[in-house]
């Protein structure tokens, strides 16, 4: 599908689920809008994508919507299929793999990473930062264990878990501030600890990431604290 | 249920394995480490877990002779498909699990958690409406497809329901087409596999009141 192809992804740089969405439109080569999104006072346009969820990220491919970062994941690599990059293996038990590990990240990460930036007290701070080294340390194995050791859980080049995961590594210096640790001191992940140098250096994941530098986001984030703090 | 209706729509010979929640197996404590839950496909040996994987990776395992699968072939009608199941998972079971926890609960919590139930099923049947131009009474059309089958548990889930939290659903002014699904899922040769509610009823006294004792 060439030049006639309209695609728009709404999104907020806040969101490591969309950024998922610009990974995989970069990886694929397809040219895109991006339309940063205010929360906080809805656009007509995602209101009018997204009904059901209000919420972000939405891919709006010649005006139809699609939303749920891991459906648009998946929708990306069937609408724009292409030998050399496609995000799940070919065999339907390999895939089933791969996206129990994606349905993982999501089921998992989100919520431990969320619980050490909100929690209201440092015990439940506590928990959160366990819970997130928990997740780490399995994600470790599976890539050892699942997906022959790397470099990526892709193998030699990025795919579907790639893609859900390496997101979240802008968030790493929040979580780490935070919750006053160092990730790849407190988690024991001698693999996922590469992967996360590696993955990083793919040019269609930095070029995503770098809307979100992790600096900005712990500024951002200190920022939406203070501001809690002194108007409660 | 889930798996087991996507295998008998597929015509896919299985063996049921109970299990005892309270007294896990060896062979589901190795099939699932990570959850360490129901349910699993076991194909050759090999284990799927999580119930929208299952009923995939049954689509993708055991491709339909007339071509006519869970999923379309098209990549939107798939994303569709997918987007609808996720809803199904994540809100049609939750909202009616609160309208059984709200009804140990004040009046206020018991209106609010059935106003939710209503608008939950109210939005599942408006996608029956727009899905494939309204053609029924499945959201596959005219034959069960990927988001029928995550929903086939409220066959049994929700009488159960019903019965415990007092939950009325305004079928005949409100749901229509849901009511039609209904009937036509029940109907449908697939869910003979599916346990019968009363015996859900007293899976859910037992299980789920207790944790709501609070």
């Amino acid at each position: 599908m060439p030049s006639s192809d309209q695609v728009q992804v709404l999104n907020t740089w806040l969101s490591m689920f969309g950024l998922r969405v610009v990974i995989a439109l970069k990886a694929k080569g397809v040219h895109y809008e991006y339309l940063e999104q205010d929360l906080q006072n809805k656009s007509q346009l995602l209101l009018e994508s997204n009904p059901i969820h209000k919420k972000i990220p939405v891919l709006i491919h010649n005006g139809k919507p699609v939303c749920e970062s891991l459906i648009i994941l998946k929708y990306i690599d069937e609408a724009w299929p292409s030998a050399d990059a496609s995000f799940l293996p070919k065999d339907p038990y390999d895939r089933a793999v791969t996206l129990f590990w994606a349905d993982y990240i999501d089921k998992k990460m989100y919520d431990a990473g969320s619980r050490i930036i909100r929690s209201p007290d440092a015990e439940q701070r506590d928990q959160g930062k366990k819970d997130f080294i928990e997740v780490l340390e399995t994600l470790d194995g599976a890539l050892g264990d699942v997906f022959g050791g790397g470099p990526f859980f892709g193998g030699q080049s990025i795919g579907f878990v790639d893609i859900a995961l390496a997101p979240f590594l802008c968030w790493f210096e929040v979580y780490e501030a935070l919750g006053e640790f160092k990730v790849w001191e407190a988690a024991k992940c001698p693999l996922l600890s590469k992967w996360a140098e590696a993955v990083w250096e793919v040019p269609c994941v930095k070029e995503a990431l770098s809307i979100a530098p992790p600096h900005k986001l712990v500024e951002f984030v200190q920022a939406m604290r203070k501001k809690m703090q002194a108007g409660s | 249920m889930r798996a087991e209706v996507a295998l008998v729509l597929k015509g896919v010979d299985y063996e049921k394995v109970p299990q005892d929640l309270s007294n896990k197996s060896e062979l589901l404590l190795n099939s699932n480490p990570v959850y360490r839950k129901v349910p699993v496909l076991l194909h050759n040996g090999k284990a799927v877990c999580e119930s929208g994987i299952i009923v995939e990776y049954v689509d993708e395992a055991w491709p339909s002779a007339d071509g006519d699968n869970l999923l379309p072939a098209d990549a939107y009608g798939r994303a569709m498909a997918r987007f609808w199941a996720d809803f199904v998972d994540k809100k049609v079971f939750d909202a009616l699990l609160g309208t059984l926890k709200a009804s140990k609960g004040t009046e206020e919590e018991k209106a609010a958690a059935e106003e939710n139930a209503v608008a939950v099923m109210s939005t599942l049947e408006e996608a029956l409406m727009k899905g494939k131009g309204g053609e029924g009474p499945f959201f596959g059309g005219a034959r069960m497809g990927l988001v029928d089958v995550m929903l086939v548990p409220l066959l049994v889930w929700l009488p159960a329901f019903e019965e415990l939290a007092q939950l009325s659903l305004p079928w005949a002014n409100k749901l229509p087409r849901l009511e039609a699904w209904f009937a036509a899922s029940k109907a449908h040769p697939s869910t003979a596999v599916l346990p019968e509610p009363p015996k859900v009823s007293e899976f859910a006294i037992k299980v789920f009141l207790p944790r709501f004792a609070n």
